[in-house]
């Protein structure tokens, strides 16, 4: 039986395929699913028809109502394939085997039960297990029927009508022994004229419209031809095929002939003609893929509507009919399309007369059929060319060229080319998409790059690597002012009665109280009977002293100013910076403390150890904190230091005293007055002598210290250095 | 007027498909008129011939649809896929290209045919050996990968056509005597035809009975 999708030239890639998505095409013959699908599920079906029929042999009367209410859903089941069979059994049964494996087991249930429906079953019953499905197409035609907007008593009546032309089509086919297509076409046509007395005056029709009538005659002519294409298209008892063959040859011999042969005003060698040529062609040879007349004639339609567009397009203005037909012809003779006369004659035969005699369909039909005859009878004479060569030219003897041929193959070699510079337009697209996804790729790294280095910029300018110069707490400060004051004054004095150093301890250690400045200032007896307090005063130094070796043990980081100061030099190694600042402070602070000299001295020697590694400038970040820590040091030391200290007094005055002692021997030498600024000149010459010279002599000086309270003559060289210093600054 | 043409059992229906200029026209012109036929013109579109041949002493009549292999036609040819009991797939042993195309025809072919249809693979012009650039080995491979039946022919000398058109007969006709293609199927490409009694069953039962006499 025919199919229910009539093939459309264009398809659209998605129709093709397999319904269950399985990525393969479909196929309309297999129900939209590709052959492996379809036989997969052909396989389960008889499975399942298999499983199912022995239930049914056991309990027949079980599936009365059950089964009817699995078929409703398949109303063509039901219902109408039926009413077919019982309008006409013979027919059906050659078309029911055809499905047999489809057929849905419960079918077969409803067959064999004796329930409501065996009535109607019995009278098929020569079918036996044979049961019908319908076709895609009657379900398809089921629908069409129940949207026809006609009452439904008509459609009962057309639908008997269809079944009553389609019975009486099959059995001529099978029943008479002398077929003869003229007495079936003569059928077939007395059943459209029936049918149209029927539309047009049964009492069933009337409420319908007029365009309602002419559909529903439509629809009949559609269903009955579509149903019976196998039996009345090219009948094998007709000489159909056979003509088309000789029609088909006699095409081929005359692929020869151009436009110009035919007085035709078709450019052969226009692309642009030449593709309107191709859709008419398209058209034409597309009449052979439908079933109904009226959709080959729908097409014949659309082919010659092509022609005049194309004929448009080459005459510059609507073409007259003296136009039409030699390119209808020309078009035919390119196109060669396949069984020409079986689908010619079907239409002629089959199709509702009133239709060839009319409309814009009946016209263009009635060209092509005109075509064709004179292709069939055309000679040289016909052609303008001689018969001798007509002869040459049919019988492929002459060589012969025609601009269509080589446009033909032009066409297919420029089709070519256009495909691969396409695929070559489509790399391109992908390369450059490619390129550029590289280039974007370039520039964010670019970009992320600069925004790395600007947030690096901006961070570092937000918080610059700027060297401060320390901060001496101002409460030292205003002390040291204070002790400078009097340092100067007690100075004197204590130096004359003390070796410098220890003088200079004195004296700054005595610069809080004006007494001991004043008993200081007395001579050397004075300064004897004086011991006592002096004592007392060394043994603050001692104090002092005590604090300052535990400190310098702990690399002098523990003291609380001094290594503030070498933090200073290292920083400020170069005399440009900070230099006034520093001597001042320095100055200032070596009277801060008694131990002042001492510390400073000590704390360089420390501070020229650290030059190597000090010089880092991450240290300076600890400036500040080092000064707050020292404060913080300064007065958790005090009390913790006291309490060692105060064991170790007596051995520190002892120590002392000695030094005392002996330094004030020496210290009669007159020098000790000129020694009165020592305090402050040390540190003068320490820091002109960060030039490398001094440097020894001062940590031998520190040296000195360290070793203070064992070697006394070390010390003696030192104060003797230093004075010699002090001397050589006084000269300056 | 209705004796010799339809004095078949079967009708079978073919189709030739295969790049254009691979010699399809000339295969069926060479098995139908037994000639070679120079000058051919490219088909457009579709075309077809018949002749009736005989495989176990039964007459069966092969209608050949030869396809347009024109890309161009091929949304034309598709549709005579459809309902094809055998296809011949053609290619040019002197083209390589034409047998790289193989695969995309027989893909087009599995899509649109059913299950059960012959494809035959021939190698066609096998008279031009000295410009073959596809051996026969190769294709060869390709047809046992494939499942193919396979011959290389050539529509100039008749070398090869008529079995390739045979074998493929053959091969439908055994299909059928095994029960593996359902005659009843719409699409099978096969017909039965009502000329001989006691055939007719699988088609029509009883009023066949009366049409014993075709003439």
């Amino acid at each position: 039986m025919s199919l229910a999708r009539v093939p459309q030239l264009r398809i659209v890639q998605r129709d093709l395929k397999c319904r269950q998505g399985c990525g393969f095409y479909g196929n309309a013959q297999f129900d939209g699913l590709c052959s492996k699908c379809f036989r997969e599920r052909n396989d389960k079906r008889k499975k399942a028809e298999q499983n199912a029929l022995p239930p049914v042999a056991n309990s027949p009367n079980t599936s009365g109502t059950s089964t009817a209410g699995r078929l409703s859903p398949q109303n063509l089941l039901g219902r109408v394939p039926n009413k077919r069979q019982d309008s006409m059994p013979e027919i059906s049964t050659g078309t029911l085997t055809k499905k047999k494996s489809l057929v849905p087991a419960v079918f077969q249930k409803t067959l064999q039960s004796n329930t409501l429906k065996s009535k109607k079953l019995k009278q098929d019953g020569h079918l036996g297990q044979r049961a019908y499905v319908p076709d895609p197409t009657e379900s398809q035609f089921m629908l069409q029927l129940r949207q026809l907007r006609i009452p439904d008593d008509g459609k009962r009546k057309l639908k008997s009508e269809i079944q009553r032309l389609d019975n009486a089509i099959r059995s001529y086919m099978n029943n008479s022994a002398n077929k003869n297509v003229d007495e079936l076409s003569e059928m077939v046509q007395n059943a459209y004229t029936k049918l149209a007395d029927i539309v047009h005056n049964d009492q069933r029709f009337q409420i319908a419209t007029n365009e309602d009538r002419e559909s529903a005659i439509d629809f009949f002519e559609k269903v009955v031809m579509t149903q019976n294409h196998k039996f009345l298209f090219s009948p094998y008892f007709t000489l159909d095929e056979e003509n088309d063959v000789k029609i088909q040859k006699r095409i081929r011999q005359l692929s020869w002939i151009t436009a110009k042969h035919l007085v035709c005003s078709i450019d052969e060698v226009n692309a642009e003609s030449r593709d309107l040529v191709y859709n008419a062609i398209t058209e034409l040879v597309g009449i052979d893929s439908y079933y109904s007349p009226q959709e080959k004639l729908e097409c014949t339609v659309r082919c010659c509507r092509h022609i005049f567009e194309l004929l448009k397009h080459s005459v510059g203005g609507p073409a007259s009919a003296d136009e039409f037909l030699p390119a209808l012809i020309f078009v035919v003779l390119k196109a060669n399309p396949v069984r020409l006369h079986s689908n010619v004659n079907f239409v002629t035969r089959f199709t509702n007369a009133s239709r060839l005699m009319s409309g814009e369909g009946g016209y263009y039909f009635t060209n092509l059929c005109c075509a064709i005859s004179f292709i069939e009878n055309l000679n040289g004479e016909s052609l303008g060319i001689s018969e001798e060569e007509f002869d040459l030219l049919m019988s492929g003897d002459k060589a012969f060229s025609t601009p269509w041929e080589s446009a033909l193959l032009a066409c297919e070699g420029l089709h070519l080319i256009s495909e691969n510079m396409k695929r070559m337009e489509s790399l391109k697209k992908r390369n450059s998409s490619i390129a550029t996804g590289i280039e974007n790729f370039r520039k964010d790294l670019e970009e992320f790059q600069r925004e790395i280095t600007d947030k690096v910029d901006a961070c570092i300018a937000k918080a610059p690597l700027t060297i401060l110069p320390i901060k001496t707490p101002s409460h030292l400060i205003s002390k040291a002012r204070a002790h400078l004051a009097n340092g100067s004054d007690i100075g004197l004095a204590t130096a004359e009665s003390v070796g410098h150093y220890s003088a200079n301890l004195i004296a700054a250690i005595s610069a809080d109280g004006n007494t001991n400045k004043e008993s200081t200032k007395n001579t050397l007896p004075l300064v004897k009977n004086s011991t006592n307090q002096i004592i007392d005063i060394l043994e603050d130094a001692s104090h002092t002293l005590a604090l300052k070796d535990t400190s310098t043990t702990s690399i002098g980081r523990l003291s609380p100013l001094p290594p503030a100061q070498p933090n200073i030099d290292l920083q400020f190694a170069s005399p440009i910076f900070n230099y006034t600042p520093f001597d001042a402070i320095s100055l200032l602070e070596d009277h801060s403390d008694s131990t002042d000299d001492y510390l400073i001295n000590t704390n360089l020697r420390g501070g020229l150890t650290n030059v190597n590694y000090d010089f880092d400038l991450s240290d300076h970040s600890g400036e500040n904190s080092v000064t707050e820590d020292l404060k913080l040091n300064l007065e958790e030391f005090d009390p913790l230091a006291q309490k060692p200290t105060a064991e170790s007094d007596l051995q520190a005055t002892e120590q002392n005293g000695s030094t005392v002692e002996r330094s004030l021997l020496d210290s009669d030498s007159p020098t000790n007055g000129t020694l009165l600024p020592s305090p402050l000149k040390p540190t003068v010459t320490d820091y002109r002598g960060f030039s490398s010279f001094e440097i020894p002599s001062i940590s031998c000086n520190t040296g000195d210290f360290a070793s203070l309270n064992h070697s006394v003559n070390e010390s003696e060289i030192t104060i003797r250095t230093t004075s010699t210093v002090i001397e050589n600054s006084k000269a300056n | 007027m209705s004796s010799a043409p339809y004095n078949y059992n079967y009708i079978f229906k073919y189709i030739i498909i295969g790049d254009m200029g691979v010699g399809k026209s000339c295969l069926l012109h060479q098995f139908t008129e037994k000639k070679f036929m120079a000058n051919c013109p490219h088909t457009i579109g579709v075309e077809f011939g018949t002749r009736i041949i005989e495989v176990d002493d039964k007459k069966i009549k092969l209608q050949i649809w030869d396809t347009a292999g024109q890309e161009r036609f091929r949304a034309v040819t598709r549709s005579y896929y459809r309902g094809a009991a055998g296809a011949l797939m053609v290619y040019d042993i002197t083209r390589r290209s034409t047998y790289n195309h193989l695969s995309s025809w027989l893909t087009d072919t599995r899509n649109l045919t059913n299950p059960n249809t012959v494809i035959f693979l021939i190698g066609n012009k096998s008279d031009l050996e000295s410009t073959r650039e596809v051996t026969y080995e190769e294709a060869k491979e390709f047809a046992d990968e494939n499942g193919l039946m396979f011959l290389e022919a050539s529509a100039m000398s008749g070398q090869n056509v008529e079995e390739a058109f045979l074998e493929t007969a053959r091969k439908i006709y055994q299909n059928i005597q095994e029960g593996r293609l359902d005659l009843n199927a719409s699409e099978s490409g096969v017909q039965h035809r009502p000329s001989q009694p006691g055939r007719t069953s699988l088609t029509n039962e009883a009023p066949n009975t009366k049409d014993q006499c075709s003439c």
